[in-house]
C-alpha cells in the first residue's frame, strides 16, 4: 500500500502543479522534486506511517485549491474552491490530526504573509472541522484520559536536527532524512535568481511580487527548517501546559517540520530549475536539472533499498 | 544611507548587550559548596548511586570539584552530573573518572537554565574498592557570559557583512561572477563539512590524541606559555613533548574558543569547518589563477576537497594535522607553477618564493610527516625539471623561498632537530616499523561505493576499502591517451598544459606509491636513513592525499584543454559524467564515513586525560599507559615533602632531608632535558632522570626548603624565537609593501 502512496503522489503533484502554473516542463520539476524528497522515503518506508503517506499525497491536490482561491492578479479571488480543499482537510484529520494541525497553523501565517487573506477563516475552520471529524483525538489532548493512540508523553526536541543532517542526500540518521540532491541544489538556485535579480528593481511589479512570494515561502521554509532542530524551544513549549506535552508528543519528531519544509521549499524550487531550464540555452544548464533529479532518483532508490534490506 | 542606518541600530543593539555581558562579568561569582558525606563499600556496585540530589543553580558555566579521600587504587567510579528538567541542549556535562593517586575530580557542567533538580550520581563499577567521597562544589566562571559575547561579536560580523553585501549588489559593485563564487564555495564548504555539522565529534583513531592537544593549548594560553613546547594537559598534567615535535599553531583559534567557554566539540568543530573552507578556497584560488577560469577552479575545489580521503582522514583515522596541512599543498603547487612557467624577466618573477614559503611554513606548522612527503615530491620535482632549476633566476628564487621557510620557522625546527638529534625519544626508535603491507591493492582503484559486502580482506585497509574515485582516474587516462594523441600541442596557452602534464605524471607515481606492488619494505632494508623516512610514512596510502590534488589538476587540464579546443559535445558530456562520479563517490563515502564512523560527545576533556596514540614524543623506555596522578612529589628514604603544589609544567614542593647523605625528589612530570629545578635562593639543583622517566631533583644532604622545578627553554631556542619573529614582521612589512606597489 505505502509504496502505492508513494508513486502515486508524484502524478498527483505535477497534475496539481499544471493546473496551477499550466508549465509543463516546471510541473515536472516540481513533481519529481516533490515526490522524490528524502522525507517522503522516510514516512513511506522507514516510519511506514500510513496516515503521513496519505496526507503528502493529498497535500498537493489541497495546494491546488489553494492556489485556486486568488486564480490572477486581476481576478477575484474564488470562495468556490475552499470548499473541496476544506472537505479534503477534514477528510485528512482522520488520517493525521496532528499534521493537519501543524499545516494550519502554516497555512494561517502564510495567508498573513502573502496577504491572501481567505486562508486565515479556511484554517480556523479546518480545525475546527477536525474536531467534529475526530473528536477522539481531541478528547485525548485535552482531557488526557483516552491513551487509545498508544502515545506516551515524551521530550522530543533530542529527535531534532542539526545543521549536518539537512545536507545528507543518500543516507539518514534515524528520523532525520536530509534534503536531497534536487533540493540542495535548487537551494543554490534560488539564492542564484535572488541575488542575481537583487539589483534589478526596474522588474515588472508581476515579477517582482512573484519574487517576494517566492522568497516568502523560502524564508518560511528556512524557519520551519530551524524548527525541525535539535533546540530546546520544543521543551519548553511542553512545559507550559499539560495539553501541550500531549499535543507535542503527538508530533513524535521535530522532523515533521522539516517535512513541511521541503514540501514548501518544492514551490519555489520547481519554478528555478523552470527558470534554468528556459533562460540559459547551453547543453550544461539544461543537463543540470536533469542529472540532479536523475541523481535524485539514484538516491532514493538506494535509500528505499537500504531501508528494505534492513 | 537606509543600510548604513541598519548598520548602526545592528551596531548598537550589540553593543549594549555585549555591555551588558562584560557587566555581568565584573560582579564576583559565587561558589557553591554542599557537604555531602558518603562512602561506597565493595559490594556497592550500581551504575546509578546518587550522592546529592535537588541541587539548585542559575544558568552559568560551572567548574564542578568532587573531593573524596585519597584513593590509591584505579577505581572504576565514574562521578556525573544529570538534570531532567533543563531544556535539551540547555546542559551539557562530560563528567570524570576517579583516578588512583588523586583526591578530587574536576569537570565542566555548562548550564543554560536555572535549575532546582540537578543531581549527582556515582557509577560504581564491580568489585570497586572502599570509596569516602567528602563534598561536591561548584564554582561559577565567567565563561557563560564570554561565550555570550563571542556569539555576540560573530554575530554583529555577520549581520554587517550581509548587509553591507546586499548595500554592494545594490549598488551594482559585486559582479555575477563574485555572487556564484560565494554560492559554490559555500555550497561545497557545507557539504565537505558535514561531519562537522552533525552536533558531535567524529571519534576517529587519533582524534582524542588531538582533542588534548588542543586542551593543552588552550592550557598554555592561559598561562601565557609562548610558543608551547611541551603541552601540560596529559598524560594527567605530565607535560608531554607534543609541541616539540607537532606543531600547535594551528590549534591556537579553536583554543581561544575553548577559553572563551565553548564546549570542545563546538570549539573543534568550528576549526574544522574554517579548516575545510581554507582548503577549499585555497585549491579554487590556486586552480583559478592557473587556469583562468572559474568553473574550473570550482571543479578543482570539488575534486580536491571533497575527495574520499579528505573524508577517510579527517573521520575515519581523525587525522586534523593532515586535514589542515592539505590548505596549504595547493599553494606550493601554484608557487612551483610560477616558478617554472612564469618569464624570469617578468617585475612578478622576484616574488614567487612567497607562496612557496607560506606553502611549506603551512604545511610544517600544521603535520611534520606532510612536510616530510611534500619535501618528497619537491626532490622529485627539482628533478624532473633541472634544466630549468639552474636558470639564474629560478635558483636565486628557490634559495629565497629555503631561507625564507628557515628562518620562518627557526623558532620550531631549531628545537625539533635538537631533540630529535640528541635525545632518545621514542619516535626515533619506530624504525622497524613496515609499512608496504598497509598498502592498497589496485582494485581498491576500481570499486563502486556501494559493494561494500565483495570487499576481500586484502583490499581492507583501516576498514576503508575506497578511497580514490574511479571516475577521475579514468579521466586521467583519457588526458594521457589525448597527449599522446598530440591534442594538446594545438594549445595557444601552454603553461597550463604544462602543470596538467606533470600532475599526471604524478598521479601514476602517487598510485604507484600507495599500492602494495611498491617495494616499502626493500626500501626500509637499504640503509637507517631509508628505515627512518620509510617507517615515519605509516601508511603507503598517505600518497592519496597528494593523488587527489595532483589528478584534479589533471582533469582540470583535461577541462581546460577541452575548453580551448572548443566545438565538442564531449567536453560536456565529460563534465557532466565527473559531476555525477562526484557526487556518486565523494558524497556518498563522506555521508557514509559519518553515518558508519562512531561519533560521540565531548563537552571537556575531564574524561580523557592520558591517550598519546603512539607516545612517540616520549623518552624511549617510559611507560606512559601506566601513568596515574600523584598527589604529592614523592621523596627518597628520609626525605620528606611537608607540602607540594603544581601547576602546568611547573612544580614546587616544600622539602626536608635530615640525612647527612644527598637523597632525591621524584615529581610528577614526565623527564625532559630542559627541566630545571631550583631551591629558595634560586641556586641550581640537579634534575636527571628518575629510573620511571620521571623529573627527578637531588636533594643535598641536610636541606629544608623549597624546591621549585620549570621547564626553562635554552638560550638557543630563544634565540631561534627571537629570529623567527623577527622575520615574520620583515616578510609581513615586505608583503603590504608589494601588495601596495601592484596597486
Amino acid at each position: 500500500m505505502l509504496p502505492i502512496i508513494f508513486a502515486l503522489t508524484i502524478p498527483a503533484a505535477g497534475v496539481a502543479l499544471y493546473f496551477v502554473y499550466k508549465d509543463k516542463l516546471l510541473s515536472l520539476f516540481g513533481a519529481l522534486l516533490y515526490g522524490l524528497m528524502p522525507y517522503r522515503v522516510y514516512v513511506c518506508f522507514d516510519l511506514k506511517d500510513l496516515g503521513q503517506a496519505l496526507f503528502w499525497m493529498v497535500l498537493p491536490i489541497i495546494f491546488l485549491c489553494l492556489a485556486k482561491m486568488y486564480p490572477d492578479e486581476k481576478k477575484k479571488s474564488s470562495l468556490l474552491w475552499s470548499i473541496p480543499a476544506l472537505i479534503l482537510l477534514c477528510g485528512i484529520a482522520k488520517a493525521d490530526c496532528m499534521l493537519l494541525f501543524i499545516f494550519c497553523g502554516i497555512l494561517f501565517f502564510l495567508g498573513l504573509l502573502l496577504k491572501r487573506f481567505l486562508y486565515l477563516p479556511l484554517s480556523v475552520v479546518a480545525v475546527l472541522g477536525s474536531v467534529a471529524v475526530n473528536s477522539a483525538f481531541w478528547k485525548f489532548i485535552l482531557l488526557g484520559h483516552m491513551n487509545q493512540y498508544a502515545v506516551e508523553s515524551e521530550l522530543i526536541a533530542s529527535k531534532g536536527y542539526s545543521v549536518g543532517h539537512f545536507l545528507m542526500s543518500w543516507l539518514y540518521y534515524e528520523g532525520r532524512p536530509g534534503l536531497g540532491f534536487g533540493l540542495l541544489l535548487a537551494l543554490a538556485l534560488i539564492l542564484w535568481y535572488f541575488l542575481s535579480d537583487y539589483e534589478k528593481p526596474d522588474k515588472c511589479p508581476y515579477e517582482k511580487k512573484e519574487r517576494n512570494r517566492n522568497l516568502i515561502l523560502v524564508i518560511f521554509s528556512a524557519i520551519l527548517g530551524f524548527l525541525s532542530m535539535h533546540l530546546g524551544i520544543w521543551d519548553i513549549a511542553e512545559r507550559v501546559h499539560p495539553i501541550f506535552i500531549r499535543l507535542i508528543s503527538f508530533i513524535n519528531s521535530p522532523s515533521v517540520m522539516f517535512g513541511f519544509g521541503c514540501a514548501l521549499l518544492c514551490i519555489p524550487a520547481a519554478k528555478s530549475y523552470g527558470r534554468l531550464w528556459k533562460e540559459k540555452n547551453t547543453f550544461i544548464a539544461k543537463a543540470m536539472p536533469v542529472t540532479l533529479l536523475l541523481l535524485n532518483l539514484t538516491a532514493v532508490i538506494y535509500q528505499i533499498c537500504t531501508l528494505r534490506a534492513n | 544611507m537606509k543600510s548604513n542606518k541598519l548598520k548602526l541600530i545592528v551596531s548598537i543593539i550589540i553593543g549594549i548587550l555585549i555591555c551588558a555581558c562584560i557587566i555581568r562579568i565584573l560582579i564576583p561569582n559565587k561558589s557553591y559548596d554542599f557537604n555531602i558525606n558518603g562512602e561506597i563499600s565493595s559490594d556497592d556496585s550500581s551504575f546509578h548511586t546518587s550522592v546529592c540530589e535537588g541541587i539548585s543553580l542559575p544558568a552559568g558555566i560551572y567548574k564542578v570539584t568532587f573531593n573524596y579521600l585519597p584513593v590509591t587504587d584505579d577505581m572504576p567510579i565514574f562521578i556525573n552530573l544529570e538534570d531532567g528538567s533543563v531544556f535539551s541542549g540547555g546542559f551539557l556535562c562530560d563528567g570524570s573518572n576517579i583516578y588512583s593517586g588523586t583526591d578530587k575530580a574536576e569537570f565542566t557542567l555548562s548550564l543554560y537554565e536555572s535549575t532546582e533538580a540537578l543531581s549527582a550520581y556515582l557509577d560504581v563499577g564491580v568489585q570497586a574498592p572502599p570509596f569516602q567521597y567528602t563534598g561536591l562544589s561548584f564554582h561559577e566562571t565567567n565563561m557563560l557570559w564570554s561565550v555570550y559575547i563571542v556569539n555576540l561579536l560573530f554575530l554583529w560580523g555577520i549581520s554587517i557583512a550581509i548587509i553591507t553585501f546586499f548595500q554592494k549588489i545594490k549598488a551594482g559593485k559585486i559582479s555575477n561572477d563574485r555572487k556564484l563564487e560565494i554560492i559554490v564555495l559555500s555550497a561545497l564548504t557545507l557539504i565537505g563539512a558535514i561531519y562537522f555539522l552533525l552536533g558531535k565529534i567524529p571519534s576517529g583513531a587519533d582524534q582524542y590524541y588531538h582533542l588534548e592537544r588542543l586542551e593543552s593549548v588552550a592550557y598554555s594560553i592561559r598561562d601565557g606559555v609562548f610558543p608551547i613546547r611541551l603541552e601540560p594537559y596529559f598524560p594527567f598534567n605530565y607535560g608531554y613533548a607534543g609541541g616539540l615535535f607537532y606543531c600547535d599553531i594551528s590549534f591556537y583559534f579553536p583554543a581561544l574558543l575553548r577559553l572563551a567557554g565553548f564546549s570542545m566539540q563546538s570549539s573543534f568543530n568550528i576549526f574544522g569547518i574554517i579548516c575545510t573552507f581554507a582548503g577549499i578556497l585555497s585549491t579554487y584560488y590556486v586552480a583559478k589563477k592557473i587556469f583562468g577560469n572559474m568553473y574550473i577552479g570550482f571543479l578543482a575545489a570539488a575534486l580536491n576537497n571533497l575527495a574520499m580521503y579528505y573524508a577517510f582522514d579527517t573521520v575515519v583515522r581523525g587525522g586534523t594535522g593532515a586535514l589542515v596541512s592539505s590548505i596549504f599543498f595547493p599553494i606550493l603547487l601554484y608557487g612551483y607553477y610560477r616558478l617554472f612557467t612564469e618569464d624570469t624577466e617578468s617585475a612578478s618573477y622576484k616574488n614567487i618564493w612567497i607562496p612557496i614559503s607560506i606553502g611549506y611554513t603551512g604545511v610544517m606548522c600544521s603535520h611534520v610527516l606532510s612536510m616530510e612527503i611534500s619535501a618528497l615530491w619537491t626532490v622529485i620535482l627539482l628533478l624532473t625539471m633541472i634544466p630549468k632549476v639552474f636558470r639564474k633566476k629560478t635558483f636565486i628564487e628557490l634559495w629565497k623561498a629555503l631561507g625564507a621557510f628557515i628562518v620562518l620557522n627557526l623558532w620550531f625546527i631549531f628545537p625539533f632537530l635538537d631533540y630529535y638529534i640528541n635525545e632518545d625519544i621514542i619516535i626515533k626508535n619506530v624504525s622497524a616499523r613496515k609499512i608496504q603491507e598497509w598498502g592498497f591493492v589496485f582494485s581498491n582503484y576500481v570499486r563502486l561505493p556501494f559493494n561494500i559486502s565483495q570487499v576481500s580482506e586484502k583490499e581492507t585497509v583501516h576498514n576503508v576499502y575506497l578511497l580514490f574515485n574511479p571516475v577521475v582516474l579514468v579521466l586521467l587516462v583519457v588526458f594521457l591517451v589525448l597527449w599522446i594523441c598530440g591534442a594538446w600541442k594545438t594549445l595557444k596557452n601552454k603553461n597550463y598544459m604544462k602543470v596538467a602534464k606533470l600532475c599526471c605524471i604524478y598521479s601514476i607515481i602517487s598510485i604507484v606509491l600507495s599500492l602494495q606492488i611498491f617495494p616499502w619494505d626493500y626500501l626500509h632494508s637499504l640503509n637507517p636513513i631509508f628505515e627512518k623516512i620509510v617507517s615515519a610514512l605509516q601508511f603507503p596510502h598517505r600518497f592519496i592525499a597528494y593523488l587527489d590534488l595532483f589528478s584534479a589538476v589533471t582533469v582540470c587540464g583535461l577541462f581546460a584543454g577541452l575548453w580551448e579546443i572548443n566545438g565538442k559535445i564531449w567536453r560536456y558530456v565529460l563534465a557532466v559524467i565527473t559531476f555525477i562520479s562526484i557526487i556518486l563517490y565523494s558524497l556518498f563515502f563522506i555521508e557514509f564515513t559519518t553515518f558508519e564512523t562512531s561519533t560521540t560527545k565531548l563537552y571537556d576533556m575531564s574524561l580523557i586525560r592520558a591517550y598519546l596514540a603512539g607516545a612517540e614524543y616520549a623518552n624511549y623506555g617510559t611507560s606512559v599507559y601506566t601513568i596515574r596522578p600523584w598527589i604529592c612529589a614523592k621523596g627518597s628514604d628520609g626525605i620528606e615533602v611537608t607540602s607540594y603544589e603544581s601547576s602546568d609544567l611547573r612544580a614546587e614542593a616544600s622539602v626536608i632531608n635530615s640525612n647527612d647523605e644527598d637523597g632525591y625528589v621524584d615529581f610528577p612530570l614526565l623527564h625532559y632535558r630542559d627541566y630545571r629545578a631550583f631551591d629558595d635562593n634560586h641556586t641550581e639543583l640537579s634534575c636527571i632522570k628518575s629510573d620511571e622517566f620521571y623529573v627527578r631533583v637531588i636533594v643535598p644532604s641536610c636541606y629544608a626548603g623549597n624546591i621549585t622545578v620549570r621547564f626553562i627553554s635554552p638560550w638557543t631556542w630563544r634565540t631561534c624565537e627571537v629570529i623567527s619573529y623577527i622575520s615574520w614582521i620583515l616578510f609581513a612589512i615586505y608583503i603590504i609593501r608589494k601588495k601596495k606597489e601592484a596597486k
